[in-house]
């Protein structure tokens, strides 16, 4: 056999075997949106383990309505989580909570639009106890060590964490933040004081 | 000399121990609870116990309480509210409106305190009674702070603990029909510099990107090897066809 011919059958299994890589990222992706779409079809009292296929790592949902996306939370930022989702970073609040909740996502597959995001927008986030509401109150790009972005302030709020520059190929230097506040810090709507 | 001595240390033990009888550092009080009561992260079925101040912390104290029988110890935050109106005897203060026909407990007034100690109480707990009361409620969210959500969180965890004020407003974006709902607030602004959760921010720049690249310059070099060989193939049997001719 010719060295072309060699070239050749190494360019194909080459190319063969990135799209099976982009394949299995992709039914693994999928796989967590079901599970993350469950978890909110179940009414909050609902015992999730109880007969349904659970994934551990997956804890919620997020959605942003203005941007149609809408992806899995998973309990941690590794990178097997962060094919799976968008990632809970430990030690922050969880969703609803009383604190500042971080969420860190790939610019390149779940946080591709948040390049589109804008002041007022509604974040939405859902897990077991139900749906929460966050409206943006701004963004701003920062370096890796600006981790204060995190830190608790005088009201409940949100960090959404991903890379940037958006179409930067590789390892990008900085990160862009959105911040969004905690409409109510229970789930869905509150009866009013009988 | 001496006689001036024991006068002066009678005299510093006096002092003390009326400071001490008007408000004891860590007062202890025996109750009794004829109906089911709701504290913090627990619920007092009818019986005997005791509460008493196991810490006092700048900006809140420790609470305990001890049933007689020994089946229950809770332990949980209360913070100092001067603005809560003194009951005519020390013991509990109530929330005015029950929550889902169950009554919380809103703090406790201990003989001889400046103030009424108020019970913080777990989020879920605090918005349920937010929602039924028009006042701010003292919440915590052990769980949000990377700690255990239960009765097991130690004295040292509560130290640490970010207090927040949830009360029922409200609440929504100024264009858009505001909603009832829970508003959350920082109860005080800590001076000291938070420690942080993570030492750089998430690297979140996949690989997907270059396994695209990587995979549409294997499929292009591929269609054009393969297109080079069958042109050389062509020409080849092209030059051959003339020579049988």
């Amino acid at each position: 056999m010719r060295p072309p011919a060699y070239a050749e059958r190494l360019l194909w299994t080459c190319c063969l075997l990135c799209a099976g890589y982009c394949v299995v990222l992709g039914v693994q992706a999928k796989g967590s949106q079901r599970i993350a779409d469950r978890i909110s079809q179940n009414p909050p009292t609902t015992n999730l383990s109880a007969g349904v296929q659970t994934d551990d790592d997956v804890i919620g949902r997020i959605e942003i309505p203005a941007l149609a996306l809408s992806a899995p939370i998973t309990a941690d930022y590794d990178g097997n989580s962060l094919h799976k989702g968008v990632g809970h970073i430990p030690g922050t609040a969880v969703p609803g909570g009383l604190g500042t909740v971080g969420l860190a996502g790939h610019r390149d597959s779940y946080f591709r639009p948040l390049r589109r995001i804008a002041v007022k927008m509604e974040v939405r986030l859902i897990d077991k106890t139900g749906t929460y509401h966050y409206i943006v109150d701004s963004t701003e790009v920062v370096s890796p060590d600006k981790v204060q972005v995190l830190d608790i302030a005088s009201r409940p709020e949100l960090t959404l964490i991903t890379c940037f520059p958006f179409d930067y190929v590789g390892a990008a230097p900085e990160r862009f933040i959105v911040h969004a506040h905690l409409l109510s810090a229970s789930p869905d709507r509150v009866s009013a004081i009988h | 000399m001496r006689l001036k001595a024991l006068v002066y240390c009678a005299t510093l033990c006096l002092f003390h121990s009326v400071l001490w009888a008007a408000a004891p550092a860590n007062p202890a009080t025996d109750f009794t609870v004829s109906n089911a009561s709701h504290i913090p992260g627990a619920t007092l079925e009818p019986g005997s116990y005791t509460i008493h101040v196991v810490n006092h912390l700048s900006d809140r104290v420790i609470l305990k309480i001890d049933s007689v029988k020994g089946d229950l110890h809770s332990t949980f935050i209360g913070i100092p509210n001067t603005q809560i109106e003194k009951p005519a005897m020390s013991g509990p203060v109530k929330w005015a409106n029950s929550t889902d026909g169950s009554q919380y407990l809103k703090g406790w007034y201990f003989p001889g305190s400046a103030s009424v100690v108020e019970f913080v109480y777990p989020k879920a707990e605090a918005v349920a009674i937010a929602s039924s009361n028009p006042a701010k409620v003292p919440a915590v969210d052990p769980e949000s702070e990377g700690k255990v959500s239960d009765n097991t969180l130690s004295q040292g965890d509560m130290q640490l603990l970010t207090l927040w004020l949830l009360s029922l407003q409200q609440v929504g974006p100024s264009d858009q029909a505001a909603k009832p709902g829970i508003k959350a607030e920082r109860y005080t602004q800590v001076a000291s510099v938070q420690k942080p959760v993570i030492k750089a921010l998430p690297h979140t720049a996949s690989l997907v990107p270059l396994v695209w690249f990587v995979g549409f310059c294997s499929l292009i070099g591929a269609a054009l090897l393969r297109l080079i060989a069958s042109q050389s193939r062509t020409s080849a049997l092209s030059q051959r066809s003339p020579l049988r001719e």
